[in-house]
């Protein structure tokens, strides 16, 4: 994300937003070990190919 | 969107005010020096009206200070008049793109002091949004559309653009513990989670993939429909569930307005009955009269139309007149026969069939003239025909009701003559404005809910067609498993979007109390709860009194600043009854914000605006 120049501080609505987003993070980690979620999570799941997630689903295969 | 920069704001016309406002460039904030009655809260009330309201909607409902209609034409002027407003930022988007806005609203009228609600006689407002320099543009109500999908305007303008009527608005909610229900609900629209979005998009791109590598594998072209359809349906699915939100997202926003109308029809209801103008107590009771005699005109011409059977075609005179003839001549009364004897014996034809009369027919004729009435006549007169007296009198009813006209008239005339106060007469124009705004929200309202709960059966039926689609499919069943699993983790994470609200509370409260803080020291704090509402604390005790009118006026801007969405914070005299904190605040909102927009009283420069800005600009109202 571009930023101008200028402070460094962070905008309290942005302060606000990152809070709820890990609050998000935690409610969904805390949901159950959903294997989806954690593959998007971990940042995997455009790179697996859909027999790798099958695999990974039917707990042949690690995330 | 993000780092947000306002660069321009320009006024012609509107309300008499006549300048523009040209920030400083990204990175540094503006102060504007502007003395009283120049224009500071017209220039934040414009930028409310412009946001909150789509083209379509803007007419009567600018409002200034606690003028609910108020007029935004220069009603100064004479003759036509075209006032305008441009509002210039640039913001950038998900790409680090910079991008460039221009909001125009253009409004074309004239001032006429007889026209009510308020002056205006307004003859066309125009909205235009241009973007990157004209490389796009968006007209009338999709300038509007486009600014409440990608900025939020709308729901958070009264937010950055703070004043002190908004503050005087957040330390009313924070100090009557009636209003803790509507602090709550103010809150809990401010939940967002654009995560919940970016992990549904991952989730459905998963399912795209399925489809599209399945659609590669069919052999047959059936199945190659089928996965033609289910892709259709899907997307069908996809646009209705955002439609849906969208939709719930309004039904929250307008009953959210519902209540605020409601609060306020009920205090100006209070205000007018208690009034002390005895004009106004004398003017109500007019209306009083006046509403129970137009009544009492309405239930009798409601009865004269129910009971219409027992007058309508009674005609007493012509009936008693048939009678007397027979009583006195012995015969029918003329015209009945003579006309048509006569013709039937000048043409010699029967001017009923038309045959051509013969001498013994001409002589029955001419013996028709002598016939008395036969006794069966008689018998139908006497007893068939008796005229019923009538059980209701409809000439009664119509002298009443000319009676009833009459008297409402006299009344009428008697308050119109009945001189209000300006503030009297402005109590009753705000009731019957803020009467008509719950009407029409009312009805959106009914809408609103017609069109969800129609959503919600469509989606219900789209989700079953799909399902069906995916389980006819034989190519799809050894994906199976994935597809299974991308329901159930969206149910996961709708479910988590439904709990981060109740959080909401938490996170905005810490944030209000970090922000009093740092503004009123260390001892200060504040707590926001769903049953105590947003309190001051001093010293860990937590109060709706603590604090004093400073205090609280601190609490409500810090109270703003969590509430907006947006991070540009454009303030109307800003210290004003700050005291001595003046130094703080403008520290605290030099440290939390990126761009700062004062609108200052040369009062406030000396121990406040240095902070913000070492080069305050001067500005005059001045026609160009």
């Amino acid at each position: 994300m571009k930023k101008r120049e200028g402070r460094k501080h962070v905008a309290i609505q942005k302060r606000i937003e990152e809070v709820m987003n890990q609050e998000f993070e935690k409610l969904i980690a805390e949901s159950g070990d959903d294997p989806l979620l954690k593959l998007i999570r971990q940042g995997k799941i455009d790179s697996l190919s859909l027999e790798e997630i099958k695999a990974y689903l039917r707990g042949e295969k690690d995330g | 969107m993000d780092d947000m920069h306002f660069s321009l704001i320009k006024v012609a016309g509107y309300r008499g005010r006549h300048f523009a406002l040209k920030m400083n460039p990204p990175g540094q904030n503006t102060i504007f020096i502007m003395d009283g009655n120049t224009g500071k809260t017209t220039t934040i009330e414009l930028l409310r009206w412009c946001f909150h309201y789509p083209e379509s909607q803007a007419a009567n409902k600018f409002t200034h200070m606690w003028v609910v209609p108020a007029h935004v034409l220069d009603d100064t002027k004479k003759g036509p008049q075209t006032c305008e407003i441009t509002v210039q930022f640039t913001a950038i988007d998900d790409e680090g793109k910079e991008h460039f806005y221009q909001f125009k609203r253009i409004t074309e009228g004239e001032s006429d002091p007889n026209n009510k609600p308020t002056s205006d006689k307004i003859a066309k407002i125009s909205d235009t949004l241009e973007i990157d320099h004209g490389k796009d543009a968006k007209h009338g109500d999709e300038a509007h559309e486009y600014l409440k999908h990608a900025f939020r305007f709308n729901e958070c303008v009264d937010y950055f653009c703070f004043d002190g009527e908004k503050a005087r608005d957040i330390m009313q909610l924070s100090s009557n513990s009636e209003k803790i229900g509507d602090l709550i609900f103010l809150v809990n629209q401010r939940a967002t989670h654009p995560r919940i979005e970016e992990y549904k998009q991952k989730l459905n791109g998963l399912r795209n993939r399925v489809l599209e590598e399945a659609g590669a594998k069919v052999s047959s072209q059936a199945l190659a429909i089928n996965i033609g359809k289910l892709k259709a349906r899907i997307g069908d699915l996809r646009a209705l569930e955002k439609e849906r939100d969208q939709l719930k997202q309004d039904f929250t926003t307008h009953s959210l307005a519902l209540k605020t109308f409601e609060d306020r029809y009920k205090e100006l209801q209070e205000k007018i009955t208690t009034a002390k103008a005895q004009e106004l107590v004398e003017r109500t009771k007019y209306e009083i009269q006046i509403q129970g005699k137009t009544n009492e005109v309405m239930e009798k011409r409601r009865l004269i139309y129910a009971l219409n059977s027992q007058w309508i075609g009674t005609n007493t005179n012509s009936i008693n007149w048939i009678k007397a003839q027979v009583k006195e001549k012995g015969k029918l009364p003329e015209p009945y026969r003579q006309d048509l004897i006569q013709n039937c014996l000048a043409s010699g034809c029967c001017e009923i069939c038309g045959r051509a009369l013969d001498r013994a027919s001409e002589e029955r004729i001419k013996g028709l003239e002598r016939q008395v009435a036969p006794h069966e006549v008689h018998e139908f007169l006497s007893y068939d025909l008796k005229e019923r007296q009538p059980a209701f009198d409809p000439e009664k009813e119509r002298r009443e009701i000319k009676r009833l006209i009459e008297e409402c008239n006299r009344l009428e005339n008697k308050m119109k003559s009945i001189k209000l106060s300006e503030e009297d007469a402005q109590l009753i124009s705000e009731k019957e404005f803020v009467e008509q705004e719950i009407n029409t929200i009312k009805g959106k309202i009914i809408n609103l809910q017609r069109d969800v709960k129609e959503r919600e059966e469509w989606i219900k039926d789209l989700k079953e067609e799909v399902e069906k689609l995916q389980n006819q499919n034989t190519t799809l069943k050894e994906y199976k498993i994935i597809l299974d699993k991308i329901d159930e983790s969206i149910d996961i994470i709708v479910d988590a979007g439904e709990k981060i609200k109740s959080k909401t509370i938490d996170i905005i409260s810490g944030v209000i109390s970090e922000g009093v803080q740092s503004i009123l020291g260390r001892r200060f704090s504040a707590k926001l709860s769903p049953t105590e509402g947003l309190m001051l604390g001093e010293d860990g005790f937590f109060g709706r009194e603590r604090g004093g009118y400073s205090g609280r006026l601190i609490l409500s801007y810090c109270f703003a600043e969590a509430m907006t969405l947006v991070d540009p914070i454009i303030v109307d005299t800003p210290s004003g009854n700050i005291g001595s904190q003046r130094a703080n605040l403008a520290q605290h909102l030099v440290e939390n914000h990126r761009q700062i927009l004062l609108m200052c009283l040369p009062t406030e420069i000396a121990d406040f605006g240095p902070i913000i800005s070492k080069k305050p600009i001067p500005i005059a109202n001045k026609e160009c």
